[in-house]
């Protein structure tokens, strides 16, 4: 089986400061890859090159088959290859079912419309009904995104990723700053939405980067340092050095 | 379906009903004058289209309005008066400047968007004001024809301001539309959240490029029939401070209300009229009001009413409510 | 060969008048990420003051100290209220609120100057020409140059060597920990606008000998002054020198080149610049996310 996202050579420098070196890494279909290591790494600068946000150095990103390097970001979300930010980022003045249907319209090609705009607005709706169920939020659809409650704006966050259908779902730090259940519900809403979405997960909690993924990669200033089962990880001497020694300690 | 708030019924029935009654009460100095804010005050809404909703300042609107403005007077002059090809030639004349200006906005915003197409609004200002044998330069071009609709001819005071009207609300509808579309609420995504609009997969230049027709095409309808009602159209009709005091027109009436478009440009261009006649010092009076309004009331006169509206609505409701 | 020379100095000369006018802007821009449309207005000041005063008999020289603190007093009064509430509010309020303040200046001008074009009457030590590969050359011309360099490297001194210039550079970057050390920064900010408005008012007292002075000209040399700013990239000082260069050189030569349709060339040249060039000649680096 081929990957579903396929990095190679991965290097960025800002100015003097190499913040990527020499990356590679292969995400499959469905599968959950969890992005480990220590602030400064270059998790979230690597999540920027993938997506487009930034363009690397060096290397290759494919997606899909297909290299994606030369593409805007709006372009490889709409091929499914979605992120999210490291601070919640919605739209503070737009309703929780508008931000949504929003996402929901640019998944069925409708976006841009202007004609027909009721038609697209009734489409997008069901969707939006749809996400809201699932994760429980649908009491606040009405409610402007800057009343919702932090972990509530974090939920809204991920479900309009969610609402694009990704193939692959690139999380930053969907957890920070959530407690322990809050951040479970996160992740559940995930996978029930549709467990063939491949994710990649950056987490600084260990236990739900190693209860929630199929493989752990592992980076340290700027360079992959191991990547594995999380059975195979917490037992590399390399990784316990720079990262999970100094917690196990 | 949603219902319509009172915000957005009352303007429109009272719009209606003043279209209607005008021709009956106001005499020919007036219906002309008020064709005259009718039309601006549509250019000056498709400019809040950017301003309003997208968050775009452009110093090139004129461009837009001037240009449709010279076509239409140069095909009437080669072609006649007929009201759809004047339309149709200064509209497309617009569309055509909106998408040079539109390959402006997708590229750059803030500051640089402000004198980006302030210097491409210029260079339509230069070319219209040097290229006399086809502008006529510095006089503008006169001894239009007036417009015509098969056997009618629409060159009244009565006839331009129903006219003026129509547009007027046709192109009301049709920003609305606009605005409440999903082209509309991209619009403002992107300007609330740029970023996670291009996450989402919307593609930031292609919404501006979409916006920047849109109020071209709006701009330049209004502008075709702009000089018909002088049957004159001079260089000023393009040059930038003409953009300066749409802009000036737009934060008076209220900035993304739409409607407010057509209040700002009645209270400008009835200071203009009307305090000029008492004193040389009508600009000092347009400044003061201006700076008052950007002090005081920021979301403008439509900001200030609506607000004001719904806020002793709200008031009267909840006391009703309370025991 | 000395007509190449002589347009070169014509486009310096317009350069340095843009530089000093580009700098007043791009000062507060920078430093306190304030846009102020009512600089022109601060320039048309300085040139009427600069007018009458060459036109009294007093010292000439003294003609643009003059011009310097008129302006300043006008940029004080205007700091106080309303530019000090808008300092941290968004570009476009900004814009709309200096904007406005221009308008009111420049009728308030033109009701106490007249609508006439005012032409200084130069001292004579500033008139005449020089002859450069025997093409004749006004004087007064290189003397804008000179002020141009001299003033520009005046304020990069003051603003990058001298310890008032590192607290207003600290003061921007954080403007707490700047509070914190005892330093009152809302009087920085003013001495900063203060200076700019000056520095307006400075360039106004110069430009007077090339441009005169009319109802209008505010707007015209605010227009170009922005150009430039936007041109060198908003803001840095080697982005603003940059900026009055290219403006400068574009809007001489293309009068040389193309008479007839100057302005259409160099704006359009401009504009393709800012088109191929979003961000001006020297951009600060900026992280997005």
């Amino acid at each position: 089986m081929s990957a579903l996202l396929e990095i190679s050579g991965i290097g960025k420098s800002f100015g003097a400061v190499r913040v990527l070196s020499g990356i590679s890494l292969a995400v499959s279909e469905g599968e959950t890859l969890g992005l480990i290591g220590p602030n400064g790494a270059g998790k979230t600068t690597l999540f920027n090159v993938v997506t487009g946000f930034l363009r690397a150095d060096a290397g290759q990103v494919r997606f899909a088959g297909a290299p994606v390097d030369r593409l805007p970001p709006a372009e490889r979300a709409a091929r499914g290859l979605v992120r999210t930010f490291q601070k919640a980022m919605v739209f503070p003045a737009l309703s929780l079912r508008e931000s949504l249907a929003m996402a929901a319209r640019q998944r069925a090609g409708q976006g841009l419309r202007w004609l027909g705009a009721r038609a697209c607005h009734q489409e997008s709706a069901a969707r939006v009904e749809r996400l809201l169920a699932e994760s429980g939020l649908a009491r606040h659809g009405g409610e402007r995104m800057a009343d919702l409650s932090y972990g509530e704006q974090r939920i809204a966050d991920l479900l309009m990723a969610l609402a694009l259908e990704p193939r692959l779902l690139l999380l930053d730090e969907p957890t920070a700053g959530l407690s322990q259940a809050e951040a479970e519900r996160l992740l559940g809403i995930v996978r029930r939405h549709d467990a063939r979405t491949a994710i990649v997960l950056i987490a600084h909690d260990i236990d739900i980067v190693f209860n929630h993924c199929d493989r752990i990669a592992v980076m340290h200033l700027g360079q992959l340092l191991r990547t594995g089962t999380p059975q195979a990880v917490r037992q590399d001497a390399a990784v316990r050095a720079a990262y999970l020694g100094s917690l196990a300690d | 379906m949603r219902d319509i708030p009172l915000s957005r019924a009352a303007p429109l029935a009272a719009a209606l009903l003043a279209l209607a009654l005008a021709p009956l009460l106001a005499g020919a100095f007036h219906l002309r004058f008020l064709a005259e804010i009718l039309l601006l005050g549509t250019a000056v809404m498709s400019l809040d289209l950017l301003v309003g909703l997208g968050g775009l300042v452009t110093l090139g609107h004129a461009a837009l309005f001037g240009t449709a403005a010279y076509a239409a007077a140069i095909a009437a002059l080669h072609l006649g008066g007929n009201l759809f090809l004047v339309l149709g030639a200064g509209t497309g004349a617009a569309l055509l400047m909106a998408a040079l200006m539109g390959v402006a906005i997708m590229r750059s915003s803030h500051l640089f968007l402000l004198i980006l197409t302030l210097l491409l609004g210029q260079v339509a200002w230069e070319v219209a004001f040097h290229w006399r044998e086809v502008t006529g330069g510095a006089d503008g071009l006169r001894g239009l024809p007036p417009l015509s609709l098969g056997p009618w001819r629409l060159d009244g005071p009565r006839a331009l301001f129903l006219l003026s009207g129509g547009l007027a609300l046709a192109a009301y509808l049709l920003a609305r539309s606009f605005a409440d579309a999903p082209i509309g609420r991209a619009l403002v995504g992107a300007r609330e959240q740029p970023l996670r609009m291009s996450a989402l997969g919307y593609s930031i230049p292609r919404i501006r490029f979409r916006a920047m027709l849109a109020a071209g095409g709006i701009a330049g309808a209004a502008g075709s029939l702009y000089p018909f009602l002088n049957l004159y159209v001079g260089p000023q009709s393009v040059h930038w401070s003409l953009s300066a005091t749409m802009i000036i027109m737009l934060v008076i009436g209220g900035v993304g209300s739409l409607w407010g478009a057509f209040l700002g440009s009645a209270i400008y261009l009835a200071l203009q009229t009307y305090v000029s006649a008492y004193t040389d010092r009508w600009q000092l009076f347009v400044g003061l009001v201006f700076v008052l309004i950007v002090l005081l009331l920021p979301r403008g006169l439509a900001g200030g009413l609506t607000g004001g509206l719904a806020g002793s609505l709200a008031g009267v409701l909840s006391r009703r409510g309370r025991p | 060969m000395g007509y190449a020379i002589v347009q070169t100095l014509n486009a310096l000369s317009f350069s340095a008048l843009l530089l000093l006018t580009g700098l007043g802007l791009s000062v507060v821009l920078s430093l306190m990420n304030f846009v102020n449309l009512a600089h022109g207005g601060f320039y048309l000041l300085g040139s009427y003051v600069a007018v009458l005063w060459l036109g009294s008999g007093a010292p000439w020289w003294l003609a643009f100290p003059a011009a310097f603190l008129a302006a300043g007093l006008a940029g004080a009064v205007l700091e106080r209220f309303p530019f000090r509430r808008f300092y941290a509010r968004p570009h476009l309020m900004q814009v709309l609120l200096t904007y406005g303040l221009s308008v009111i200046m420049a009728d308030l001008m033109r009701w106490g100057f007249g609508a006439q074009i005012l032409t200084p009457e130069l001292p004579a030590a500033l008139q005449g020409v020089v002859f450069l590969f025997d093409m004749p050359f006004p004087l007064y011309r290189l003397f804008l140059i000179g002020a141009g360099v001299a003033l520009g490297l005046l304020l990069w001194l003051l603003l990058d060597r001298t310890l008032w210039g590192a607290v207003l550079r600290a003061a921007v970057t954080d403007r707490g920990i700047v509070e914190t050390l005892g330093i009152d920064t809302r009087h920085l900010f003013a001495a900063v606008l203060v200076l700019s408005a000056g520095l307006g008012g400075l360039s106004g007292a110069l430009g007077a000998g090339m441009l005169a002075a009319y109802p209008g000209l505010d707007e015209e040399v605010l227009i170009l002054a922005l150009v430039t700013v936007v041109v060198g990239g908003l803001g840095s000082f080697g982005g603003t020198v940059a900026g009055a260069l290219v403006v400068g050189f574009a809007l001489t030569f293309s009068k040389v080149w193309f008479p007839e349709f100057a302005n259409v060339v160099a704006f359009s040249a401009m504009a393709g610049f800012l088109l191929l060039r979003p961000n001006g000649l020297i951009a600060p680096p900026l992280r997005q996310i």
